[in-house]
């Protein structure tokens, strides 16, 4: 293989307050390479990436670009030179048409004496579009019409066009469907062909093995190792990132026994024409881990909501059979112990801006309060107690969400739960976007949860993690029960895809 | 560390615009009963931004509390010829319903709070005018029993208190803030949004009532401009006094007093420095924009609700 340097990364530092994101970090990239960044939740490797594609300026160290001393002040100056990355979050704009985004930041190529040629912008973006295979796009539509998904793709088609000579991916398909997958894949390849270069940071192993050249590992902002793709596994990738062997169990692994427990809730016949959810009936019961999978639009992600009473339904009924009573507001979901952690986490789940505290308290308030009588020292020691149980990392109670890593995150999101005592556990993806080793220990919080006797609705787009975790999978496509699978062994991925398109 | 010092940044900021004014006015400023005029200046505010702070912890505006100022001195003017109870009373359940009003017509019409209250201030400004346009409202005079400097500072010591107390030992302060923290995630947490909305501009509506009635005990008249630009005034204050203007868990309570004192001793100290009307206007602009500068965060834009 032809070895021609691109980009060296040299000796560079980074830090946030006392936190230290990358300690010292050397790293050299090859022309025709793509190359994947593994690492846990805040080991640094996005900082790293965003230093590269100028969002961040590094504390020290330096950078060459192709020979020359390359340090983008922003993102414009990298893309200057050749150098572009989607990011893991939306960075399209919302209130713009899909061929404004396009050309975003780029506006010369379709502006004559500052005058914006706009049925040439029409034109260039549906030809952008058409040769990314998206032709079924309007691009005169406001970028906010388009599913998540959509929007990822579009900036995808954008990022390409720019015909970059440095394609830095950040956790991107955990957004996408196998169908985006797909294209994104066929991006990262061609690049590779035309003898240009990839990043892409991922969680996901297998995907990793079976794309990159050369996979390099970080671990608390250090770089440890770079190996190539065809000497590793993903049992040595995990003890790279972790710093250890990893023994034992990752998913449950008893298959005995079905699930006997008494019914704690019911749907019955849920329609609900803006969720596109039709007919939805089944039965939930006490120490039962439930898989509900399906395709991203399938209206699985939609069904958790309304079960959760943050979504009316047109008819049909979602009950709490102990206590006979329905669920149609959010508050009814709560007060009958259902708790809920979103896909949209930082939205929906959390309370960014605020205390780890005030995030986990916020529910369970009643536990050691009146509400003309808070009591702080009580509540310290609640939220503490669960916190710790949960194995937050935090520098302390009060410090803010939005310092903690991924990981960190979802378990205050979770510890919110667990204090308030919750019986019903919806969990919409709850290890997205998580490294391997909260996954583990999130899936051994559910295994303890289904020993208490607590109820777990899984909604996955992971199809391993459903096969692995549930006692019965319910598949949805359109808006539909499609399939239901039981727990057993002999469960392939390929048992649960067939019912999913 | 970052944050213990951005938290010093308001009084800092009290001391030395005092010190200032004191070195300004070569000590005039301290004497006993200019302080007193400051503390009676900076009554009206402080009371009127114990409900207001919480309408901005839940990162909403009030620019209607001027306009409350006036219409409830009218209702007190009329009615203190039956019963000063009753003046009180109904002063301040005609302002608690205009703010329930504004809540309910920011939750239901899904408009933004400072269009809403902004649009309130003119037709109640103009109501205002409207009933005045003979002449001003005399109040009876019995109400000047009450014009008593003692019992002003203390009712509003006491609502310092009461307002303290709510916004940090009650569920009632902990789900606004918990609103201008996440309004969604709130939602999701069996916080009622839109009732502890409404209820939350009712409780400053509630607060600009007794503001008014503390106006009129001290001017005895009810005009076309009474309480004009009150509702600034107020605001003002309470972000120099660092409360953020994007409410949730950076709220500062202390913002109510440290904002009023320090705008009381501002005004006070560049009428005797013989500022005019004019340029104390443009003189509290320029201090307003800064301090929203200095206290806003600085990554993310502000988004008002």
């Amino acid at each position: 293989m032809n070895r021609e340097l691109l980009l060296k990364i040299n000796a560079m530092s980074k830090s946030f307050g006392t936190t230290k994101a990358i300690k010292e970090v050397t790293v050299e990239l090859y022309k025709g390479e793509v190359r994947a960044l593994l690492g846990e939740n805040g080991s640094g490797k996005s900082t790293l990436m965003n230093m590269v594609a100028g969002l961040l300026q590094p504390d020290a160290g330096s950078m060459e670009l192709a020979g020359n001393a390359y340090a983008p002040k922003n993102v414009v100056e990298a893309n200057r030179c050749g150098v572009n990355m989607i990011v893991q979050e939306m960075s399209t704009v919302e209130g713009l048409t899909v061929a404004e985004n396009l050309f975003l930041g780029n506006e010369g190529e379709i502006t004559r004496l500052g005058i914006c040629n706009k049925p040439l912008m029409h034109a260039k973006a549906k030809e952008i579009l058409h040769s990314f295979g998206l032709s079924d796009i309007d691009v005169d539509l406001d970028v906010g019409h388009f599913p998540f998904e959509q929007r990822k793709l579009i900036e995808l088609a954008k990022a390409v066009y720019a015909h970059p000579q440095l394609l830095i991916i950040d956790e991107t398909t955990t957004a996408l469907s196998q169908n985006g997958r797909d294209k994104l894949y066929q991006v990262i390849r061609d690049m590779r062909g035309d003898g240009r270069t990839v990043i892409f940071i991922s969680h996901d192993l297998s995907e990793v093995l079976q794309l990159a050249d050369s996979i390099t590992v970080f671990r608390d902002g250090s770089y440890i190792d770079t190996i190539g793709s065809v000497c590793a596994t993903e049992d040595k990738l995990k003890s790279l990132m972790v710093g250890r062997e990893l023994t034992g169990k990752y998913y449950r692994e008893d298959y005995d026994g079905a699930c006997t427990g008494e019914e704690v809730l019911r749907a019955q016949g849920v329609h609900c024409a803006d969720s596109g959810l039709a007919d939805i009936s089944f039965a939930l019961r006490k120490g039962e881990i439930m898989g509900i999978g399906g395709l991203t639009d399938s209206g699985m992600h939609e069904l958790g909501q309304v079960l959760f009473g943050a979504q009316k339904v047109d008819s049909g009924e979602v009950k709490l059979t102990a206590a006979g009573k329905n669920i149609r507001t959010i508050r009814d979901a709560i007060g009958g112990g259902v708790a809920y952690v979103s896909k949209n986490r930082d939205e929906e789940a959390l309370f960014t801006q605020d205390s780890i505290n005030n995030n986990i308290s916020i529910v369970s308030l009643r536990k050691f309060s009146k509400p003309l009588r808070l009591r702080p020292r009580a509540e310290r020691e609640f939220t503490t107690k669960h916190a710790n149980a949960m194995q937050v990392k935090m520098a302390s109670i009060h410090q803010h969400v939005s310092a903690l890593s991924g990981g960190n995150k979802q378990k205050v999101a979770l510890a919110k739960w667990i204090g308030k005592d919750s019986d019903i556990y919806i969990l919409d993806c709850p290890t997205r976007g998580i490294d391997v080793m909260v996954k583990a220990s999130i899936y051994d919080l559910l295994s303890r949860l289904k020993e208490q006797g607590k109820s777990i609705i899984l909604i996955s787009e992971e199809i391993l993690e459903l096969i692995g975790m549930s006692d019965r999978i319910l598949i949805i496509k359109n808006g539909r029960v499609s399939g239901e699978l039981h727990r057993s062994r002999e469960l392939s991925e390929e048992d649960v895809i067939q019912y999913m398109i | 560390m970052k944050n213990k010092l951005k938290n010093i940044i308001p009084y800092a900021g009290l001391i030395l615009v005092f010190l200032l004014f004191v070195v300004l006015t070569s000590g005039r400023i301290l004497n006993a009963k200019n302080i007193k005029m400051i503390v009676e200046q900076s009554i009206l505010v402080i009371i009127s931004s114990i409900g207001v702070v919480f309408v901005m912890s839940l990162g909403s505006l009030d620019f209607s509390q001027g306009s409350m100022l006036g219409i409830g001195s009218i209702v007190a003017a009329k009615l203190s010829y039956v019963s000063i109870p009753l003046a009180i009373a109904a002063t301040i359940l005609v302002c608690t319903a205009i703010g329930a009003l504004n809540g309910f017509l920011h939750v239901r019409l899904r408009i933004p709070s400072f269009i809403v209250t902004m649009c309130m201030m003119f037709v109640f400004r103009g109501l205002t005018s409207y009933l005045t346009r003979e002449s001003a409202l005399q109040v009876s005079f019995k109400i000047y029993d009450l014009d008593n400097f003692t019992l002003k500072l203390i009712v509003t010591v006491a609502l310092v208190f009461v307002g303290f107390y709510i916004f940090h030992f009650t569920y009632f302060g902990r789900q606004a803030k918990a609103i201008g923290a996440g309004e969604i995630a709130a939602r999701y947490s069996a916080v009622s949004v839109d009732k502890m909305k409404i209820l939350v501009f009712a409780l400053a509506g509630l607060t600009g009532g007794i503001c008014a009635f503390m106006n009129i005990v001290r001017v005895g008249t009810a005009t076309a401009n009474t309480g004009s630009l009150h509702e600034t005034d107020v605001l003002v204050a309470l972000v120099l006094g660092g409360m953020s203007v994007t409410g949730g868990a950076r709220s500062r309570y202390s913002s109510v007093v440290v904002g009023g004192v320090m705008l009381a001793v501002l005004a006070n100290g560049l009428v005797m420095l013989g500022v005019g009307i004019a340029q104390q206007q443009l003189i509290k602009g320029v201090i307003f924009m800064a301090a929203v500068a200095l206290t806003a965060g600085k990554s993310k834009g502000v988004t008002v609700k």
